[in-house]
């Protein structure tokens, strides 16, 4: 067997005495996808740093085709081959593909005009490099107008037409639909044919087998095991991730059964905005959580964004514990007692230089004031009460800044804020993008407890399997209709997805 | 699960050290001590600075930058940025001695429609940034010309006289041995800082600043927020122009030329990020005093004008520069954890 | 003896010969390229905004009018070297006969005077000088001795000569201008002063030409000299000298200082008129009379009679005595009562 294409031996690395990376070793051949799996802070980012040349191991080696190399500095590892695909992406949205492809290496015309770039020449050299991966992209293309999934494409494109052999992806699925997750899938058994390695990294753990051969899992900055896909099961993964076993909870589900909504407390009546959503009728019990299933683009977040009050609707009206509530602004839907959690936490939910304390207690004050002034102490006490109850959990207490949470404990934080503005009705956009899985886990039993206590929980996913698991009625919607209802016993993967693609249930 | 809890402890440390680093208390310390170098270093060139008579005298010409800066120091928090107070400055006295000296307006009532002037001129800023959502910049720029254009066509270029000993008495004047226009400065910093640190609007105009969106869809009435900031900058900017007018006992359409760029430069100097949602009023007001004290100085020690631009403009950078450098580093810290 | 004679005839024929044009020119205007019944001049001001230029505008077109035959065409230069350009083309364009320039940016004069030269109009220059034109203005220098004088004087009788500190509130971004006018007054002072201020008692401040600016480093360099109790002031306009005398009531110290300024326009004139006025005076500049001057000037020139390449304003130094003599009607209190 020849020597394998990547492998990395005992790295060490420490950052202010704290091992941040513990013995930890992998290897990579050609040809294959390496998964990398582990919760945030298990030491994923940190080890593909040391390879990128971001950072300096204290100690271990890295061995190219069995020669040990020095990666001192991202150039290094970039005259070496290696390549990285983040999870955002850089490029320049006004120029053509060709243009972002060829950044920095534009050909040139030839003779007195040399200072002139040849554009004929640079759109050929284009569509050779995307021909290598059957990737059906226009050279002329503007990056602004490719959808997500296609940038990554050409950043892989990007990498492989400049001698790439080994390409470390992280989360590159983050924000795709799983149809556009196939077109990735597809580049990616085209990187392997040609023989490029691929390290793999994912909270996803479906993609992770369907794509990996072999998954890697780190756990505290130690090296946990390495098994072909075949060896290990969704469970086990999952067990060796969170190091403790974490129960089915459809299965739990399944067990419990016994919940028993009140009475309604959200109910949509005829809600339309053009082109976005079409006469919706729903209603939501205390108790309840609903979960709004849809593709793209088929309308559910506008849908949500528009009972909050943060999108003007058309017509149509909104009821809140059966009185009619006139909803214009957020301030309206806040007063209504509706609590909305976008998409993107990160620039739309969360002041991230705002202190945790401060970012619960945000939508909520007039409890906390007397004759105008903050009581300090008992907004202390009230955020304390609600990092306790959620298990909101930061390294430098309580006045940490938002931003340095992981995407869990700040998805958290978004939830006690509106739980300390005492709403009644949570709608919920994609809970746990981005989020790893322990801390999903725990956030689905925060729902939970929350529903048990009278809350009225209306949550839109394109994960099917969080649909599944945590709803008990589930809602379609294609192209801004609704287009199927199914309670949480009859609804399978099956029945939705050809709800949401359309088909009339 | 022993394991798990001290590997959580030992991810700490380097998050404590993240968060001391970055800590707004530090700023404020670091700017403290440079002050009280910068003291330290005139006191030994120069016999007179610290006397009580400079004091006072300090003291007195502070309160026309310090009394801005609050309202800029709101502005900058809440994401903005108000370019107008200088033109504005100049409006309230223009608008005060039109109406006292050609249209016999008592002097006290025609100081009142002079701030209410102002008032106007700080809420269409307000307006169009926050209904018409134009940026700051653009607003306040283009009225910064508007209302040193109408200061001069309302006084015609003229600079008038408005000697009237009450008047005065806000520039001029003590209480108990303290400058007058110190002590509404100060008056106005306390009020500041209990609504900025102690209430919700305060809070809100952080959370604005750190992130509109967020903030909106928290259901915080951002218009009005960014209304009324806007239109609280006009207003104590027209207070200044008051101070000065009541200092120099005249109204000049030239007057507060240049004051947006004092004023910005100690608010930034006291740690209020120009992209918005970070400052404090504490910071602010040591800025204020840097640079006052800074002028004050090199005026006693009689180096030329021009240096003292320089030096000013290098305290600045220092200042801002090595703020930004901890900050990467604290940054730095936290990401490696 | 022959050759003495030879020489005189020489000398007498060219005299005669360079004169005779001469003579003929000044008395037939048909002979003079320029000469019109009636002319359009162009007045570009320096800028719409400050009483000083306004003063001047009012007071070339009232001389225009009484001229009668003269029509004047207004521009503004904004301060701004490039809009006096465009003002300049402009004037062309409107085939005016005659230009009157008050503009600020050196570097721009030649660029203008050449096209005003390409087209022969003549023009004459208000205060900044331009190659080639005739220069009308301000004698800055002897404009500041009128004041350091009168302040000298001031202090000769009043302070028996004594002066313990000299204020100088220049502005020396501005060039030579302002420091011909600081230089006249700080001469003007010492000259005449029974006992001259000691060098490094004379403090050199810099105004920034703004009221507060001259107000605030008089506020802070009063406290360096606390045991002086006579304190002059001379300054580069009315509005720093009001900041000077501003500073000193705020630190209570008005009683110390005498101040003088130039420029006598309406803010100074009603401050020297206040009870126990701390201004003196300042030498006036006259702007209202710059037209009386301009326009016979610029009708000189068109009908080619001789004018002087540089034509001063008689400066007076203006008090509270002498304000009603050239300001009655503005301060009829400054008048005695008759």
């Amino acid at each position: 067997m020849t020597a394998p294409l990547l492998t990395m031996q005992h790295i060490v690395k420490s950052f202010y005495g704290v091992k941040v990376l513990d013995d930890v070793s992998i290897d990579l051949f050609a040809g294959e996808t390496l998964a990398l799996l582990g919760e945030n802070g298990a030491g994923k980012s940190t080890l593909i740093k040391i390879l990128n040349g971001d950072y300096r191991r204290d100690g271990g080696e890295i061995l190219i085709d069995g020669q040990p190399v020095n990666i001192d500095a991202p150039r290094d590892a970039e005259n070496l081959g290696i390549r990285m695909i983040y999870q955002e992406l850089h490029y320049a949205p006004e120029l053509s593909v060709a243009e972002n492809l060829l950044l920095g290496a534009l050909p040139r015309r030839g003779g007195a005009l040399n200072w002139l770039i040849d554009w004929q020449q640079m759109n050929r050299q284009a569509h050779e490099a995307l021909a290598l991966l059957n990737v059906d992209i226009a050279p002329t293309t503007k990056m602004r107008d490719l959808s997500v999934v296609e940038r990554e494409i050409i950043e892989i494109v990007k990498a492989l037409s400049r001698q790439a052999r080994i390409i470390v992806m992280d989360e590159p699925t983050a924000a795709l639909t799983p149809p556009e997750v196939q077109r990735l899938f597809g580049i990616i058994r085209g990187l392997q044919a040609r023989g490029v390695g691929i390290i793999y990294i994912s909270h996803r753990l479906d993609e992770v087998f369907e794509i990996a051969g072999r998954i890697t899992v780190l756990r505290d900055g130690k090296h946990v095991g390495t098994n072909p896909r075949a060896e290990v099961t969704h469970q086990s993964l999952v067990q060796m991730m969170v190091g403790r076993s974490i129960e089915d909870r459809a299965e739990v589900r399944a067990q419990s059964e016994a919940i028993t909504p009140g009475a309604v407390a959200l109910e949509v009546r005829g809600l339309s905005k053009a082109g976005a959503f079409n006469t919706i009728d729903l209603q939501v019990r205390a108790g309840e959580i609903v979960g709004l299933f849809g593709l793209l683009g088929a309308g559910h977040t506008l849908l949500t964004q528009a009972i909050f009050g943060a999108i003007k609707s058309d017509s149509g009206t909104i009821l809140v514990d059966g009185t009619p509530a006139r909803i214009a602004s957020p301030q309206d839907g806040q007063r209504a007692g509706i609590g909305f959690v976008p998409l993107d936490r990160k620039v739309n939910g969360l002041v991230l230089d705002m202190s945790v304390r401060k970012n619960i207690t945000l939508s909520n004050w007039r409890v906390l004031t007397r004759f105008g002034a903050f009581q300090r102490g008992l907004e202390m006490q009230h955020s304390r009460n609600w990092v306790d109850q959620l298990g909101i959990r930061m390294a430098g207490g309580i006045e940490t800044h938002t931003r340095y949470l992981s995407g869990g404990n700040q998805q958290k934080v978004v939830l006690a804020r509106w739980l300390e503005a005492n709403v009644r009705v949570l709608l919920l956009n994609e809970p746990t993008w981005g989020v790893d899985v322990g801390a999903r886990s725990d956030i689905y039993d925060q729902l939970e407890a929350l529903a048990a206590q009278g809350l009225a929980i209306l949550m839109v996913s394109s994960d099917i399997e969080e649909v599944l698991s945590v709803s008990h009625r589930i809602l379609t919607i294609y192209k801004g209709r609704l287009t199927g209802e199914f309670s949480q016993s009859d609804a399978t993967q099956e029945k939705l997805l050809h709800a949401a693609a359309g088909g009339q249930s | 699960m022993n394991t798990t809890v001290a590997a959580e402890r030992s991810r700490s440390q380097p998050l404590r050290l993240a968060a001391l680093l970055k800590g707004e208390r530090l700023t404020t310390l670091n700017l403290f001590a440079t002050f009280i170098l910068i003291c330290l270093i005139f006191a030994s060139q120069s016999d007179f600075f610290l006397t009580l008579d400079n004091f006072l005298n300090v003291g007195r010409t502070l309160g026309v930058v310090g009394i801005v800066s609050i309202g800029m120091t709101m502005v900058l928090i809440s994401g903005g940025v108000d370019l107008s107070v200088g033109s504005v400055a100049a409006l309230s006295g223009v608008v005060t001695s039109i109406l006292w000296l050609q249209a016999d307006v008592p002097l006290g009532l025609a100081t009142v429609i002079g701030l209410g002037a102002c008032v106007l001129v700080g809420f269409i800023n307000g307006f169009f940034v926050a209904v018409m959502r134009i940026n700051p910049l653009i607003t306040t720029l283009a009225s910064f010309s508007i209302v040193r254009g109408l200061a001069f066509v309302l006084s015609s270029g003229q600079t008038n006289q408005l000697s009237n000993p009450a008047f005065q008495f806000l520039g001029r004047g003590d209480v108990v041995g303290i400058p007058a226009s110190l002590l509404l400065m100060i008056a106005l910093f306390a009020a500041a800082f209990v609504v900025m640190h102690f209430t919700q609007f305060g809070r809100n105009l952080y959370a604005i600043g750190g992130s509109a969106e967020a903030s909106r869809l928290a259901g915080i009435a951002v218009r009005r927020h960014l209304l009324i900031v806007y239109t609280l900058s006009g207003l104590l900017s027209g207070l200044a122009g008051i101070v000065i007018a009541s200092q120099l006992a005249s109204s000049a359409p030239r007057a507060a030329v240049g004051l947006e760029f004092t004023v910005i430069a100690a608010v930034v100097l006291g740690g209020t990020s120009l992209s918005g949602g970070k400052g404090t009023l504490i910071g602010t007001l040591v800025g204020v005093f840097i640079l006052r004290v800074l002028d004050n100085g090199l005026v006693q020690t009689r180096v030329s004008s021009f240096y003292q631009d320089v030096v000013s403009g290098s305290v600045l950078l220092l200042a801002v520069g090595f703020d930004q450098i901890r900050q990467k580093l604290a940054a730095a810290v936290k990401d490696r954890s | 003896m022959f050759r003495k004679l030879l020489s005189i005839i020489v000398v007498v024929s060219l005299v005669a010969g360079m004169l005779l044009p001469l003579t003929a020119f000044a008395q037939d205007n048909a002979t003079c390229a320029t000469a019109q019944d009636s002319y359009t001049i162009g007045f570009a001001n320096l800028t719409e905004d400050i009483v000083f230029t306004q003063l001047v505008r009012d007071g070339i077109l009232s001389a225009a009018e009484e001229a009668g035959n003269v029509e004047v065409v207004l521009a503004d230069n904004r301060l701004d070297g490039a809009t006096a350009l465009a003002n300049a083309d402009n004037f062309i364009a409107q085939g005016v006969d005659g230009v009157i320039e008050f503009q600020t940016d050196e570097a721009f004069g030649n660029v203008i005077m050449s096209r005003f030269r390409r087209e022969g109009i003549p023009v004459i220059a208000i205060d900044i000088p331009m190659p080639g034109a005739t220069f009308f203005g301000a004698d800055n220098y002897n404009a500041g001795r009128l004041a350091g004088e009168a302040l000298a004087a001031w202090v000769n009788e009043n302070w028996d000569g004594d002066v313990d500190a000299l204020l100088v509130l220049e502005l020396p971004q501005s060039g030579p201008i302002p420091a011909a006018r600081m230089q006249g007054q700080i001469e003007g002072l010492q000259d005449n002063l029974t006992v001259p201020v000691a060098e490094d008692m004379i403090f050199l401040l810099d105004s920034k030409n703004t009221q507060e600016e001259s107000f605030q480093v008089v506020s802070d360099i009063l406290p360096t000299i606390p045991d002086a109790e006579h304190i002059v002031a001379v300054t580069i306009n009315d509005g720093t000298a009001l900041g000077v005398i501003a500073a000193a009531e705020a630190a209570g110290r008005a009683d110390q200082i005498m101040v003088v300024g130039q420029g006598a326009d309406p803010s100074g004139q009603e401050a020297m008129l206040a009870e126990n006025s701390r201004y003196l005076g300042a030498t006036g500049y006259f702007a209202e009379n710059y037209g009386s001057y301009l326009i016979p000037a610029m009708l000189d020139l068109l009908e080619c009679r001789p004018v002087p390449p540089a034509i001063y304003v008689d400066h007076v130094f203006i008090n509270k005595d002498n304000l009603c003599e050239y300001y009655g009607e503005s301060w009829p209190d400054a008048c005695p009562v008759s």
